[in-house]
């Protein structure tokens, strides 16, 4: 059975395959990046890698919430670079019993492009990301 | 055969365009000096050496080819065929056939390319031979394929002779049997493996079963492979060699002694009685080995007493004829087999990048210390980590520079293939060229390598074609009939000079005016006010081709330009000195390495951005008198020019920290200039470049981005990107004048101590810095401040107004200390403030009266009037020898 991370954004949960993952970091000073993706945040020196990181709120289109002490950056691997990607907590490490696909009504979930299913955690329901669709590399841009 | 190519391709690739290479640089020779035996033994040797690998991989076309010219120069040795430049050229053709299999294999293309009309032609001058007596001859001139003469012993005719004169050279002989496990996997590779291994040590100069039979597995797996190795080592090293590798059961090594001197006409008989001796010690000791395997240092043991002189001549007198393939492929003279090792490229710049990973948790663990010093001076566990942190800082210092070396490759990689360019130029364009080449052992960046080598075919092309006369001219002109052409590298501090130089005609300014004014870049007026460095200069531009005819060598229009664009993305100059009737000569000069850059370090808005120093002409303070607005467009003007003033903040997506009081860069690339609107001056010093990440995409006017020692990253400014989109062209009139500046540079950095401003040479400063923690030093003289660590080596710091007789400095915010180089040894000067640097011509630099400033005139190399503004420009060795720093 697949491991999933639980991350917190705006108050709602949302998952990540722990195989897409290479580490979870503090957050760190990040150097704005005048590139023209608008989510990209900037970029951070990862032990001497550079290494983009995106707002995963600002890729939703939401308002980015103020940074707390439980804010953390997910370094993910895509292709030949590493990405970073800003989160508001790493909530656990979870399994799901039951993945359903993501619902295609649903007009009011911004994010919905951005899921792959939505896993049943207990009486809990998370939305998983698709790693690809989050970071644009699925050609929508 | 797949799995051959999988595992093996690559190592063939690397031997192949080695040997390559020597058969290149030795037909020419061969060309140019006539009927030389080391030559020809030479080439003899890769072309046996190839075929045997090729034959190995199972490349059959590529086998017989190799094979057809091997059987050439067996013949060319014994004198039974002469040289002829249709032989020659036919041997080109071999070699044009075998590069162009190797770039098909590159791009994994495993199927061989017919090799058409190459075997008749050379079948051709094989048979053009003068006949003396055809019977024999036929099968000399194609041996191995038909199992070869000296059947009884396996040894072929060549191979007999070859050993019969490495004995006349008093090199040692050894028989190298080897078994191989029964059952090992491809039977064909290991013997190839043993091949290499043993090359390594020696020459292998005969091979029993022969190379044409090594695809039959079932004979080499059935009994001992057979080795005949010309070596100075000792023969254990020999046999512990073949033995590290995998699949070999055992290995003897054997030297053999008493050895006829054969005739050259009646060297088969000898040499095969001496075979018929041998053939029974050689049973006898496989015999021996099958009851003790373990016995490589057995009968080798007795070797060396056997012949100790032999080995002493050896590795004094004859070892540059020794060792084969690798070693002749490079220059000749060098006497000592360097060892080396051949390395994925990836893999080092993993491990250049993990380095970097280390400098910079070094420079995080200094500040930690630093801290902790601070808060606990006395606490024992400090100082020790103290200890361990400066230990940590020296290593990781020396593994970078040990790390930047494994980069740097001898530009002779790139210079070796330009002896075949300029011959086929020369014979294409009925020139006669003496070409020679200097300093190929100078080592530079590998990346640098390969981007140099266009522009430098470009140039050579260039002298080919259109400098160098027709060899008929040349002597009515009084010329020797033959140009010279000369390419050099070397060293000059932290950069390498390429220089092409040619003896011909040189390049016409007025034919460069009337080609300039024809095609419209300059009217006829301001041609007639350039001068002819100017004019010349211009051959930079464009669409500027000078040829009267374009020929297929050059003249296609898309010349110097596009070799100046190329030269400066490598952060290079390019410079051109050229004399009527007498020649031309073109200098490049290129940083060391592309991945460390030395930057000027300048704050816009909350980014801080690197750039290159190059690129760089002056910095100055702006005020609001020098700012005017033109369509809405900031301009400045400079000593009566104006240039754009450019503000990238906004494309930078920041704010300029405060309105009105900043400096500005005047950064420039090709004829183009801009003035750069930034904050700050921050510093100026050397950068590690990294690479954005590909996922940003497209960033405007940032090339890259480097991590600076606080662990903040900077971006590089893309110079060209900023000048293409801002930049105006300045009139022609300065095109040549900044092009001849930028090379003999005149830019001084000026700095304040107290009121006074000081200059000095750019050249002489590596860094400026603020200023460091200071190590206390006991020291007599009150200028001395004290030591700090500047990456890994602690340098003195001294203050520079107390050596000129001032008052002591006080440190503040603005204080810089500004490392420079002075009698060999580099030093840190503390100072004011660093102010600028500009272009300070020496015309406008005036003597100095008696005393100035309270310094003695003989520290001050003169004074810069800039306006109502006075400028020392000091000279630092006189002072800091005086100070007792440094010997001038």
């Amino acid at each position: 059975m697949k491991n999933y991370i639980v991350l917190g954004l705006n108050g709602e949960k949302y998952a990540l395959s722990i195989s897409e993952i290479q580490e979870i970091i503090k957050v760190q000073p990040i150097t704005e990046v005048p590139c023209d993706k608008p989510f990209v945040k900037g970029v951070i020196n990862l032990r001497g890698r550079i290494v983009p990181v995106i707002g995963l709120s600002a890729r939703f289109g939401a308002e980015e919430a103020e940074q707390g002490s439980s804010a953390r950056i997910v370094i993910v691997s895509s292709e030949a670079d590493d990405i970073g990607i800003g989160v508001d907590s790493v909530d656990q490490v979870a399994s799901f019993d039951e993945i359903l696909p993501p619902a295609t009504d649903s007009s009011a979930v911004a994010s919905r492009d951005y899921l792959s299913g939505i896993g049943k955690l207990g009486d809990r329901l998370v939305s998983i990301l698709d790693l690809k669709a989050v970071l644009g590399l699925r050609g929508e841009l | 055969m797949d799995h051959f190519a999988s595992t093996y391709l690559s190592v063939f690739l690397d031997e192949l365009e080695e040997q390559l290479l020597t058969l290149d640089h030795s037909i020419l020779e061969l060309e140019s000096g006539g009927n030389q035996q080391d030559t020809i033994q030479k080439i003899f040797r890769a072309a046996h050496t190839l075929k045997g690998s090729s034959a190995a991989m199972g490349f059959h076309q590529m086998k017989e080819v190799t094979h057809r010219v091997e059987s050439v120069f067996d013949l060319l040795r014994q004198d039974r065929l002469s040289l002829s430049s249709t032989l020659i050229n036919t041997l080109f053709d071999c070699i044009d056939y075998l590069k162009s299999q190797r770039e098909a294999l590159r791009q994994g293309r495993t199927e061989e390319q017919p090799h058409g009309t190459l075997l008749i032609a050379l079948n051709d001058c094989l048979s053009g031979r003068p006949a003396v007596s055809a019977g024999k001859e036929e099968t000399d001139g194609l041996p191995e394929l038909n199992g070869c003469e000296g059947t009884e012993s396996g040894w072929a005719q060549t191979e007999l002779e070859e050993m019969a004169r490495k004995r006349e050279e008093g090199v040692p002989l050894y028989l190298v049997s080897v078994t191989l496990t029964a059952g090992a996997d491809m039977p064909t590779v290991r013997a190839m493996l043993v091949h290499r291994t043993l090359s390594e040590t020696g020459e292998v100069i005969a091979l029993k079963p022969s190379l044409a039979d090594w695809e039959n597995e079932e004979l080499l797996l059935s009994g001992p492979i057979s080795y005949v190795i010309a070596s100075g080592h000792p023969p254990e090293t020999i046999g512990s060699n073949v033995l590290q590798l995998s699949q070999i059961n055992d290995v003897n090594v054997q030297l053999i002694e008493s050895f006829p001197q054969p005739g050259r006409e009646r060297g088969r008989t000898k040499a095969e009685a001496f075979l018929d001796e041998h053939a029974a010690p050689v049973a006898a000791s496989v015999a021996a080995l099958d009851a003790a395997p373990v016995s490589a240092s057995g009968p080798a043991a007795s070797a060396p007493t056997a012949a100790p002189d032999a080995v002493a001549s050896v590795s004094s007198a004859s070892l540059p004829s020794a060792p084969a393939g690798k070693l002749e492929a490079s220059a000749e003279g060098k006497a000592s087999i360097q060892q080396t090792v051949r390395v994925d490229v990836k893999r080092l710049e993993h491990l250049l990048n993990l380095v970097g990973e280390l400098i910079i948790d070094n420079t995080r663990l200094q500040e930690v210390r630093r801290k902790l010093g601070e808060r606990d001076k006395q606490d024992q566990d400090v100082a020790t980590l103290g200890e361990v942190t400066d230990h940590l800082n020296r290593v990781i210092a020396e593994l970078q520079e040990g790390m930047m070396k494994t980069r740097m490759l001898p530009i002779e990689q790139l210079f070796n293939r330009f002896p075949r360019l300029v011959r086929d130029l020369s014979q294409q364009a009925g020139k006669e060229i003496q070409f020679t080449i200097e300093g190929k052992e100078t080592e530079l960046d590998r990346t640098l390598i390969e981007e140099i080598g266009d522009p430098l075919i470009h140039i050579l092309r260039n002298a080919a074609d259109h400098g160098i006369e027709s060899p008929d001219e040349r002597e009515k002109l009084g010329k020797p009939r033959k140009g010279l052409l000369l390419l050099q590298a070397s060293h000059q501090e932290n950069a390498i000079v390429i220089r092409v130089k040619d003896d011909g005609r040189g390049i016409d300014p007025e034919k460069v005016k009337r080609k300039a004014v024809h095609k419209g870049f300059i009217t006829e007026l301001e041609a007639a006010r350039l001068s002819d460095k100017e004019l010349i200069a211009l051959i930079f531009h464009s669409g500027m081709s000078t040829a009267e005819q374009v020929t297929e060598l050059s003249g296609r229009g898309v010349g110097m330009d596009i070799v100046r664009t190329q030269i400066e993305k490598l952060n290079g100059l390019i410079d051109i000195d050229t004399t009527l009737g007498q020649g031309t000569e073109i200098t490049i000069k290129l940083p060391l390495t592309l991945a460390i850059t030395r930057s000027l370090l300048v704050e816009l808005g909350k980014h801080t951005v690197a750039i290159p120093l190059v690129h760089v002409l002056e910095t100055f303070q702006l005020s609001s008198a020098n700012i005017q607005s033109v369509h809405g467009k900031e301009i400045c003007t400079v000593r009566g020019d104006i240039f754009p003033l450019v503000r990238l903040h906004g494309k930078l997506r920041t704010e300029p920290a405060r309105a009105g009081k900043g400096y500005a860069v005047m950064i420039g690339a090709a004829e183009r200039r801009v003035c750069l609107y930034v904050d700050r001056l921050v510093a100026n010093q050397e950068i590690v470049m990294k690479p954005l990440s590909a996922y940003l995409g497209q960033v405007p006017y940032v090339s890259g981005s480097s991590i600076l020692g606080n662990g903040s990253i900077a971006y590089i400014l893309d110079v060209n990107a900023v000048v293409r989109d801002a930049g105006t062209v300045i009139d022609p009139g300065r095109v040549g004048r900044h092009a001849v500046k930028s090379v003999h540079t005149e830019k001084r950095v000026t700095f304040m101590l107290g009121d006074q401003r000081y200059a000095l040479d750019i050249g002489q400063v590596k860094e400026i810095i603020r200023v460091p923690a200071l190590l206390q030093v006991a020291s007599t003289s009150p200028e001395m401040l004290g030591m700090f660590n500047l990456r890994g080596s602690l340098l003195p710091v001294v203050d520079l107004a107390q050596c000129l007789g001032l008052s002591p400095l006080p440190i503040g915010e603005e204080s810089r200390v500004i490392v420079m180089r002075e009698g060999g040894s580099d030093i840190g000067v503390l100072v004011d403030s660093v102010t600028e640097v500009f272009n300070m011509p020496d015309s406008e630099v005036e003597t100095t009266p008696a005393a100035i400033a309270n310094v003695a005139s003989e520290f001050i190399r003169g004074i810069h009037k800039r306006g109502d503004e006075l400028t020392v420009l000091l000279r630092t060795d006189k002072l800091l020898a005086a100070s007792g720093f440094c010997i001038a």
